[in-house]
């Protein structure tokens, strides 16, 4: 068994509860690619990420602060700026994305 | 525009429906008439009065007649307006409550839509698709000339405007189809769009409308009107905390005022109907209360793609990082593309086939199977 096993919503962690359950092949097959997509695909990105953004300490406010870093801040300026790149531009706010209403 | 959901054109073309009778209607009687206080329900709605003696199920069909929906019928059970608003009450009350907040405050929006508010109908109700040949179809079309005219600055539509369904006048029909034919023969570019677009807006001839489900209550919210507005929107996106989620295998970026909505989210859908490599990372914006946008491709790390996918953007800020989180991403697509092949040979194994077996034909085999001990 690799890592956990999920049938449906429920999650089972130890093999002697999977086995007692008694999976369908098909159910085996889709854990089995569940775990190669989260060791192949999601670990070649999950934990660089998580590690671009807990780099340095944090800063609340990059106006007032007086105690961070000017490499905290830095830090700080530039995650922000990164998740400004994709806020702005999945959500239409593009310099050249046209005028709309949300009704919300 | 409109997303492919099997819903989606129904509860669309259900808001634009109202919208239709309350322009009819006017901002004075519509918060009277459109009220699911007094009607409950779609059918206690349809079956009642208004002014005396006016049938709303009159309403309803003249209204209907104002709608440009290709693929959509009023009635007549399944696939229908009415069966999605009977079936799902929150969209009879979420198509009330856009309709009767955009009526009064569409001369909000701007002065010139004040004409709106007045009795009768003064607009046409599109909502695009495919084959549709009216508004939002040419509209789309403008988009794609002037989209490739730029390398393509936007991946689609709804990243240039996410606009579900458009109000427009006869006089903004005419001037959109037109435009197309000049496009066609021109450099036309996405500032030729936008001027157009904005002009029409900014006459009161057209207006695109972003929908969410809004059941308890609306905001209207104009978008890209004003540089002020959109900085002020823009400002408040400030990193917070990140976390990975090992059940879901999701990744979640806060960058609100706590550990909540609005946050991004990264994740991998590994689904595949026919049992192949589906290498998807999925980006979803969600705002607090409703779904903001997506990027449904990971990129490759460089910055002036056309259509950028994720580490296209990131590269914008930081390309030398950006270029590593994408090669470690094609490291970890390609094992996962050998290890998925190499399953399905075990797999196709297991139930007697030659491990070539593609993965259309090994499918229903193995759902059929039992278990195997082997594999556990």
């Amino acid at each position: 068994m690799n890592g956990q096993f999920t049938i449906g919503r429920k999650t089972y962690k130890d093999a002697k509860s999977v086995v007692r359950v008694k999976p369908s092949l098909y159910e085996v097959y889709q854990n089995e690619r569940i775990y190669y997509s989260k060791i192949n695909i999601v670990n070649s990105f999950a934990g660089m990420i998580t590690d671009y953004f807990t780099e340095g300490r944090k800063v609340k406010d990059i106006i007032e602060s007086k105690s961070a870093s000017k490499q905290d801040i830095a830090l700080q300026i530039k995650k922000n700026n990164v998740l400004l790149e994709m806020y702005k531009y999945a959500s239409a706010l593009s310099a050249k994305s046209g005028k709309f209403v949300i009704a919300k | 525009m409109a997303d492919a959901g099997t819903d989606t054109k129904f509860f669309e073309s259900a808001q634009a429906l109202f919208c239709a009778m309350a322009d009819f209607l006017g901002s004075s009687k519509a918060k009277d008439v459109l009220n699911y206080e007094k009607y409950p329900t779609y059918q206690d709605f349809k079956a009642g009065k208004y002014n005396g003696s006016f049938k709303i199920s009159k309403l309803i069909k003249d209204s209907f007649a104002k709608l440009r929906v290709t693929g959509v019928a009023l009635e007549g059970g399944r696939n229908s307006i009415e069966e999605i608003l009977i079936r799902d009450n929150d969209w009879y009350k979420s198509s009330i409550n856009i309709a009767v907040k955009l009526i009064e405050e569409i001369n909000k929006i701007d002065k010139d839509f004040a004409h709106i508010q007045a009795r009768d109908w003064q607009l046409m109700y599109f909502r695009g698709a495919q084959g549709g040949n009216d508004l939002m179809e040419h509209i789309e079309e403008l988009f794609k000339i002037a989209n490739d005219n730029e390398d393509k600055l936007f991946g689609d539509v709804n990243k240039w405007s996410p606009a579900d369904i458009y109000f427009a006048s006869k006089n903004a029909e005419k001037k959109i189809k037109d435009s197309l034919d000049t496009a066609k023969l021109s450099k036309f570019n996405l500032t030729n769009l936008n001027a157009l677009i904005n002009g029409l807006i900014d006459s009161g001839h057209l207006l695109g409308v972003s929908l969410k489900k809004s059941p308890d209550n609306v905001i209207i919210q104009k978008m890209n009107f004003q540089q002020k507005e959109n900085e002020k929107l823009l400002q408040k996106v400030k990193f917070l905390s990140v976390k990975e989620d090992g059940t879901d295998r999701d990744i979640q970026i806060y960058f609100g005022e706590r550990e909540a909505k609005p946050l991004i989210k990264i994740r991998h859908d590994p689904h595949s109907g026919s049992l192949g490599a589906s290498k998807a990372v999925k980006t979803e914006i969600e705002g607090k209360s409703a779904r903001l946008g997506s990027l449904t491709s990971f990129g490759s790390g460089n910055a002036s793609r056309g259509s950028p996918g994720l580490t296209d953007l990131w590269a914008r800020v930081d390309p030398v990082f950006a270029k590593k989180l994408y090669a470690s991403f094609a490291k970890g697509a390609t094992n996962y593309e050998n290890n998925i092949k190499k399953m399905n040979g075990q797999y196709a194994e297991l139930v007697g086939k030659p491990a070539t077996t593609s993965g259309a034909v090994l499918k229903p085999l193995i759902k059929k199977a039992k278990a195997s001990p082997k594999k556990n």
